[in-house]
């Protein structure tokens, strides 16, 4: 990693590499994200591929709330692209994994090999889909649809790559965690201020009446 | 104000990153810039999708919006990155506007009843057959004399209040009522009789202390969007010049821990219907202690400094406690803090209004920034910066019939109607109604004691005409007559002006983004070609089109009219002077909009009615010795759904479909009740069945349930039942539950000075299974 993120000092051409950092000391728990998502992605009802959970921790009074968005984290060293047996899901040079909607089987290995639960299976077209940081739009030159509606702006997303971009320089200034470092996969959605309850599914109480994905 | 992108990422940046940030972006061009908002790309073909820049209005915020449109549809609804006020956000409920236009039980041509009342049989008809059937009814009522009987209650965007007052003053009726979602009344009277505007806009972006009293623009405030964006901003590093400021802090006041409350701070579970106790304390302490802005007191208030004194003596910390049960140490630390911490500002909306003395602690807590000297100020208390818009010429003269509905001789001081008595004087024979229309309102479902309201409208002895103008077919339409197609906010053609947060004042325009689905119609083109129809001078009013009358609207805006009027508008969805630097302190030049000119702290208007004319504090006759069974309901909104509007969002009803009744786990646990247990939630009124969910944050005394879901009818998204339809994934529909309407047990209670519904002040009781 360390070796990446050096700038080129030849003008050359130096590879992208996007990542997602989730300020929560800005986010509001609006759910903004997880429809802009829906809408952008045209992802059906009963899966999502943004979710903020929502917790509530401590005793009255001494009660707060704390939220946790999650994506995919389109890791460094994704499991869940190993034993697609059909080549179906791939590593772009941005580094999102992708999958490739044409080859893909619906065999759900994928999914059972992530550890974030961030695949699912679309029931309307039997294949798996996953969070992409809307490729689309970056192709296009946009930001991803979560990203650009985010109320408190808690969400930034560019080029880690890059040491002048606002999320290295945030990166660079404050302590970030990721989802499961334990596992060695490498996450690239990285969290400031995220609380350790709410990154825990036995801890503390979900306020909201449903939840999806489990990513921790 | 010019507020580019750039400028955005500078100001909202965290502190010590600021200088990296404009060279971030720089940077990226090399590679690929990424921009937010404006544009939006197909999945398929990657070709960018055109765009049409409008104003939502699924909630009352009135965000800038942009429809993107291809093949004649619209694919998405998405933010405008330049507008003012929402600078390129746009919450969930914007979003899904497009569930809203796309609805499959959406009402897409008029029916008319052919069974009983309320029996749900129908006959499909042309809306020629609408307009003879309208016409000769209206034609009939003006001609005998009775045009005053001729009711309108619509929605609440300024175009639409415009339109349906000038079509009823132009038939003779006075009777354009608005429907407004309960409590909102008392805080319009309250800032209104204070200092002569309907709201305050805190300037939260510049501030530094905000005292919040039951109100949570995290998930549910009027300009919510706009808002919250600017409170994360203050919650964080700023830049000023060179200077770095400090965050601001938030100490909230609330019943519940809402999303506000989770991360202030600060919170403090208060009693219900006491804010306006803690705020008088808090007053008191900052005259005591000579903590007060002399210089504002002097100048720009009607009350003398000792006088204030005098008045607030006995509301001492000691005595607020007893009442709120916050601790009288912290409202004496709160206040210090809330005078030392410049600029400042309160932010009070629902918990406060919704109590039968609403208007009393509004104008308790408006205190409280005018003995600071934060008002007008910047990062301070704020009043509106809006547009007013102009009616074509001729403008109707209005009827010179005294209305009960429109006025109750009862509230003297409700200068904005009292809606929730309209049922009750239709009732009590006060007010005589032959027909009666309703625009985008849902009382059976949103008005206190709804099952009252559906008895009246049932009985065509009292409403014998009753037509109900909706895009949905909801639970109050089931009544109705006839109900008519309404086009969604993504078909119409209207002006807003909200409040502006950056000070300069604006104009937004909501233009369609695709035409109107079906055969619904927009409820300007409906009255217009109405007026057509009738006899008497109605042409003479109602002579432009659509488009003419927005011309007209705008006519007074010069600048608006140099940039290039409509065509403008329509090109950018916004239009501000861009040379205009914010102003504040703007009541120096005119005063303040009241008798005096001044900030009133003594109110002449109150005292001629018999109330008290300082602020003050009146104990809530309920809730007062509430026993230990007893409990107050909170009825509350979430963050994804708009009072009764948005249930058929799919989206929004799959995040939220379902609404506990939220207890204190400890006090259930000393009641022996269980998480999930179905429980009878008993008023004076009624009763519902509802499933209890315990949990920390909120008051032991209360009980919190939310108001957005459990439709009986409004399609079968809001029912939870799963359907095969041209939207492919209705059929996968999973959630079963469909929440519990707890509008059923609430009794009807109004503030007597603001005449808004008192929706908290119910007090309730469980009864197991």
């Amino acid at each position: 990693m360390a070796k990446e993120l050096e700038p080129s000092r030849d003008g050359r051409k130096r590879k992208i590499r996007y990542a997602m950092l989730v300020d929560l000391r800005r986010c509001v728990g609006c759910q903004s994200c997880s429809v802009a998502c829906k809408s952008e992605n045209e992802v059906p009802l009963g899966k999502f591929r943004t979710w903020v959970k929502v917790i509530e921790k401590g005793r009255y009074p001494d009660v707060s709330r704390h939220f946790l968005p999650s994506f995919c984290n389109n890791c460094a060293k994704p499991i869940c692209n190993r034993n697609c047996p059909v080549k179906a899901t791939y590593v772009r040079d941005d580094g999102i994994v992708m999958v490739n909607m044409h080859r893909c089987i619906g065999c759900m290995y994928c999914m059972a090999s992530c550890p974030y639960d961030v695949r699912y299976i679309n029931p309307l077209r039997k294949i798996v889909q996953k969070c992409d940081w809307c490729a689309h739009r970056l192709d296009a030159g946009l930001l991803p649809a979560c990203v650009e509606t985010c109320l408190g702006r808690a969400l930034i997303f560019g080029d880690i790559n890059d040491p002048n971009s606002e999320i290295s320089q945030l990166m660079s200034t404050n302590p970030v965690v990721t989802l499961k470092p334990a596992l060695d996969t490498q996450p690239h959605v990285f969290y400031i201020g995220a609380d350790a309850d709410a990154m825990d599914p036995t801890k503390g109480i979900d306020i909201d009446h449903v939840h999806f994905h489990e990513p921790y | 104000m010019k507020l580019s992108r750039r400028d955005l990422f500078k100001y909202t940046a965290m502190g010590g990153l600021l200088l990296g940030l404009e060279k971030s972006f720089d940077h990226m061009a090399q590679a690929m810039e990424l921009v937010e908002g404006g544009s939006e790309v197909s999945r398929t073909t990657g070709k960018f999708l055109k765009a049409v820049p409008s104003t939502c209005l699924n909630c009352y915020a009135r965000c800038g919006n942009f429809g993107f449109t291809a093949y004649g549809g619209l694919i998405k609804i998405g933010p405008n990155t330049d507008h003012p006020n929402s600078r390129g956000r746009m919450c969930a409920k914007g979003q899904a506007g497009l569930n809203k236009v796309y609805d499959p039980d959406r009402l897409l041509a008029p029916i008319k009843r052919v069974g009983k009342r309320g029996e749900g049989k129908w006959k499909k008809i042309t809306w020629e057959e609408v307009y003879v059937e309208l016409a000769q009814r209206l034609n009939d009522l003006k001609s005998n004399g009775r045009p005053e009987e001729f009711v309108f209650q619509s929605d609440r965007d300024i175009t639409t209040q415009d339109i349906t007052r000038r079509f009823c003053h132009a038939f003779g009726s006075p009777n354009a009522l608005v429907n407004h979602p309960v409590g909102g009344w008392n805080k319009r009277v309250a800032q209104q009789l204070s200092w002569g505007a309907d709201y305050e806009v805190p300037d939260v972006a510049n501030t530094q202390y905000l005292l919040i009293f039951g109100s949570n623009p995290y998930e549910a405030h009027y300009l919510r969007t706009s808002f919250v964006q600017r409170i994360t901003e203050a919650r964080g590093l700023r830049k000023e010049g060179s200077l770095i400021k400090p965050k601001a802090k938030m100490v909230v006041f609330d019943v519940r821990l809402t999303q506000t409350g989770g991360r202030a701070d600060e919170w403090y579970p208060i009693r219900p219907g006491t804010d306006g106790a803690v705020a008088l304390a808090m007053a008191h302490v900052i005259m005591d202690e000579n903590l007060y802005d002399n210089d504002f007191i002097s100048h720009w208030c009607n009350y003398s400094a000792s006088k204030l004194k005098h008045h607030l003596k006995g509301f001492t910390p000691e005595w607020a406690e007893k009442i709120s049960g916050v601790k009288a140490a912290d409202i004496k630390r709160l206040a210090r803090e809330f005078a030392g911490s410049k600029p400042a500002s309160t932010v009070s909306t629902g918990g406060v209004g919704k109590h039968v003395n609403g208007v009393d602690s509004e104008r308790a807590i408006a205190l409280l920034n005018a003995i600071t000297g934060n008002v007008d100020v910047k990062g301070g208390y704020c009043l509106p910066r809006q547009y007013t818009f102009d009616q074509p010429k001729p403008v109707p003269p209005v009827p010179n019939i005294k209305s009960e509905l429109l006025h109750p001789s009862k509230f003297p001081l409700a200068m904005y109607e009292v809606p929730s008595r309209v049922f009750p004087m239709i009732k009590d024979g006060s007010a005589n109604v032959s027909l009666f229309m309703t625009y985008q309102y849902n009382p059976i479902y949103s008005r206190a004691e709804s099952g009252f309201i559906q008895q009246i409208l049932k009985d065509e002895e009292l409403i014998p005409y009753f037509v109900c103008i909706d895009s949905v077919y909801t639970e109050t339409a089931k009544y109705a007559d006839m109900v008519l197609p309404a086009a969604t906010f993504a078909e119409r053609w209207e002006l807003e002006s909200p409040p502006a947060f950056e000070m300069v004042p604006f104009v937004s325009l909501r233009q369609p983004l695709i035409k109107p689905l079906g055969e619904s119609v927009s409820i300007t083109n409906f009255l217009i070609t109405l007026a057509q129809r009738l006899d008497g001078e109605m042409k003479k009013y109602f002579d432009f089109t659509p488009r003419q009358y927005l011309e007209a609207q705008i006519e007074g805006i010069s600048g608006l009219k140099k940039a290039g009027g409509l065509e403008y508008l329509k090109k950018k969805g916004f239009w501000y002077d861009e040379s205009a630097k914010p102003k504040y302190r703007i009541y120096r030049k005119k005063g303040f909009n009241t008798p005096s000119g001044k900030f009133e702290i003594y109110s002449k208007k109150l005292e001629k009615a018999g109330f008290n004319p300082l602020p003050t504090y009146t104990m809530i006759p309920v809730l007062e010795n509430i026993q230990e069974e007893e409990f107050s309901l909170i009825v509350y909104q979430t963050r994804v759904h708009t009072h009764d509007r948005t249930a058929n969002c799919m989206w929004l009803t799959e995040i939220i479909h379902d609404n506990p009744a939220f207890m204190n786990a400890d006090t259930m646990s000393r009641l022996g009740l269980r998480d999930s247990e179905d429980v009878m939630i008993v008023s004076k009124v009624s009763s519902i069945k509802i499933k209890l969910k315990g949990i920390q944050g909120i008051h032991p005394k209360c009980i919190a349930i939310s108001d957005n879901v459990g439709h009986t009818e409004f399609g079968r998204i809001a029912r939870a039942i799963p359907f095969e339809s041209e939207i492919k994934t209705t059929k996968l529909l999973w959630w079963e539950e469909k929440g519990v309407n707890p509008k059923p047990i609430v009794s009807l209670k109004i503030d007597p000075i603001g005449g808004g519904e008192a929706l908290m002040d119910t007090k309730v009781w469980i009864r197991k299974i």
